[in-house]
């Protein structure tokens, strides 16, 4: 039945607003009631809920991370955090000024410096704790060689005032999709920084331009530059990625979701999340010969969640 | 009938196995078929059958470790049948929140319970707390804190920054004098009170912990005698020595911290903390902090027999001026009708006063140094 259509499958999200208004609901309370500390288990409910409910080929995907590995990465990031933080206030209470700016200087340096680590821990866990059929995810890449990346281009990038942003971003892509694997299937990203650069280049000024108008096109372009680069491989066999999102139908959703956020003073929410969802997925497509029944368990498990609640509580969004 | 067509995963490869259930007693059997035609056997352990979820209308079951065997059912009977052949054995993990078992109206009662709940902690419990948190900072502390905000406030005052609208150059002259306009009157403070005018129109005036108290000259220019200026510094100089800055910074801090932990933005408290350091002077004090620096202020008129309606006529100054400057300027002093009537009311007609020819004389100088003589 699977195997009536052999050259593109698509991907699907099944949630459904009231069930994720439940979810955030209960999430909500409990946090406040805990004084946050809630919050992984609200984080692993939400995660366990969205790969349900999101199938390719016509199986589902699952979330094995559970709160309680994610409660013990939080507490050690709160702690890294916490003893940064002291150290900080403590300099600056001392009222000497050459304390201040070493200590600050150190902050900062640490701060760039667990980015990548955050990235890596964080990739590792949430690969590891996705699976499709039984298959899990998994990352290879080594944090030595990602972090040595990382802070060069982010070195590279400071210096050129932001222009090398672009190649930034994609190196990473770059370095990070391809330590993916899922099974014995690989993954590539063939995106360059010159291209992406072009890519923002036109989008921001156009966005400007057209008084944001245009901002729903490129964030279009944006999205389908991302997926269309990303190659997978299947016993030597290609399956590229494809992207069908536009621009127009983006600027749709993004309406109606704005009037129904504000009609509802933002209670609309899991709602409006749910047609995001369904948007995003519904416009990724895998082409090409691709065998859903041989994909074969390669990656090992890894239960660490620290450097997934580091890039949390960073807020990073880099890939 | 206690056989069941299931979806089996072995997590060895992703192939989709059919084949069937039977709940036995202690285990489950499950027979696959395989591609070749021949069946295999599987047992299932009724207490390593981990995790059950439900997915559209389908159950899915994990066993064992890593990596898991996964078993999928879309039989609407499957669920009946485990609770029949398993009455002790709890498959499906009841809802961890016990109120959304209980229908929608005890749900939505206990969301607004814990609403109301959060409220109050909100509004009366954590000010209090982050208020005596605030009285636990040694005062050494907060003189040094308060001195090096004031010298960047004074120094490093860059455009769209934390001076935008104080961007304060001193006045040499008026500070000296106000500084010994100030050492003429006993606050009954332990603090080391420093008085600092600056060359600004705005009618305002704000102190900042430890004892600095900066005096804009638009407000001193608009003061015709001394015990205006004293009610100002009696004021100003009881919210250095209530500690109402620390208080303040304790109350919004904190609440900033509840806000962000129930909203979950966790990442946010990080730029805050930053930021708020920058804000803190432009802060607005609370109703009772002002008027408990009224009642200081009153005080220490009274106390160094200075004439009370200083205070009556102090207010109005910050009146007329309110009408024509930015609102948002008096933010640290709300007028309120209440602290107008509270002048009027302990103001003391008649009074015995015992003129101090020495503050008399430090504000004739200030006068002539405002051009005003």
């Amino acid at each position: 039945m699977e195997n009536e259509q052999p050259q593109f499958r698509q991907f699907s999200y099944h949630g459904d607003g009231t069930e994720l208004f439940k979810i955030y609901i209960v999430n909500w309370l409990l946090t406040i009631v805990t004084f946050g500390l809630y919050y992984p288990w609200a984080k692993a409910s939400l995660l366990k809920y969205n790969y349900q409910h999101t199938k390719f080929d016509g199986s589902n995907f699952t979330f094995h991370g559970t709160g309680k590995e994610m409660f013990k990465g939080f507490i050690k990031i709160i702690g890294v955090i916490g003893v940064l933080y002291g150290a900080l206030i403590a300099a600056q209470l001392s009222g000497n000024t050459t304390l201040t700016i070493v200590v600050l200087l150190g902050f900062y340096v640490i701060l760039l410096l667990l980015v990548p680590i955050a990235l890596h821990g964080s990739m590792r866990y949430r690969t590891s704790r996705s699976s499709w059929r039984g298959i899990h995810f998994g990352y290879r890449g080594d944090r030595s060689e990602l972090t040595k990346q990382f802070l060069t281009d982010a070195f590279l990038t400071i210096i050129t005032f932001g222009i090398y942003g672009a190649w930034f971003i994609n190196n990473l892509r770059t370095y990070i999709i391809g330590n993916i694997r899922f099974g014995n299937i690989t993954f590539q990203y063939t995106g360059n920084g010159g291209d992406f650069f072009w890519l923002n280049f036109k989008g921001r000024l156009l966005s400007v331009l057209t008084l944001g108008i245009y901002f729903f096109w490129y964030s279009m372009d944006l999205f389908d530059y991302f997926i269309e680069n990303i190659y997978a491989e299947q016993n030597g066999k290609p399956l590229p990625i494809r992207s069908t999102a536009k621009g127009s139908d983006f600027f749709l959703l993004s309406i109606v979701n704005g009037l129904m956020l504000s009609f509802t003073l933002g209670l609309a929410f899991p709602w409006v999340q749910a047609r995001v969802f369904r948007f995003f997925m519904s416009n990724i497509w895998v082409q090409g010969d691709f065998d859903g029944n041989s994909l074969v368990q390669t990656e090992a498990e890894y239960r660490d969640a620290s450097g997934d609640d580091m890039v949390d509580m960073l807020d990073l969004n880099l890939i | 009938m206690n056989t069941f067509q299931i979806k089996y995963f072995d997590g060895v490869t992703s192939a989709i196995q059919e084949g069937t259930v039977k709940l036995s007693y202690g285990h489950w059997d499950i027979r696959l078929e395989k591609p070749d035609g021949t069946m295999s056997s599987i047992h299932w352990q009724l207490k390593d059958i981990k995790q059950t979820e439900f997915v559209g209308n389908t159950n899915i079951f994990k066993y064992g470790d890593f990596p898991q065997q996964t078993l999928e059912c879309n039989d609407p009977d499957f669920v009946k049948a485990l609770s029949l052949q398993y009455p002790d054995y709890e498959f499906f993990k009841k809802e961890y929140f016990w109120a959304l078992n209980k229908g929608t109206g005890v749900f939505v009662g206990i969301t607004v319970v814990l609403l109301l709940l959060c409220v109050g902690v909100y509004k009366y419990i954590l000010p209090s707390v982050a208020e005596s948190l605030a009285l636990t900072v040694p005062q050494e502390y907060e003189i040094k804190w308060g001195n090096m905000m004031f010298e960047n406030m004074i120094q490093a005052p860059k455009k769209g920054e934390m001076g935008s609208e104080l961007n304060l150059t001193k006045n040499d002259t008026l500070s000296r004098l106000a500084n010994q306009f100030v050492k003429e009157i006993d606050f009954k403070t332990t603090y080391p009170i420093k008085i600092t005018v600056v060359n600004e129109k705005v009618v305002n005036a704000f102190a900042l912990p430890g004892g600095n108290v900066v005096v804009f000259n638009g407000l001193l220019k608009k003061m015709k005698t001394k015990e205006e200026f004293a009610a100002l510094l009696g004021h100003e100089v009881a919210h250095v020595t209530h500690k109402h800055s620390l208080k303040n910074i304790f109350r919004s801090l904190s609440g900033y911290l509840f806000m962000s932990l129930i909203t979950n933005d966790l990442n946010g408290i990080t730029a805050v903390i930053l930021d708020n350091a920058n804000k803190l002077q432009n802060l607005g004090y609370s109703r009772e902090l002002e008027a408990e620096a009224d009642e200081s202020s009153m005080k220490t008129l009274k106390e160094n027999k200075i004439p009370t309606k200083g205070l009556l006529n102090l207010f109005k100054i910050l009146e007329d001026s309110s009408q024509v400057a930015p609102p948002e300027l008096l933010s640290s002093h709300p007028l309120t009708e209440e602290r107008m009537k509270f002048a009027k009311k302990n103001q003391i007609m008649n009074e015995k006063i015992i003129e101090n020819p020495r503050l008399e004389s430090i504000w004739k100088e200030i006068l002539i140094a405002e051009n005003k003589l």
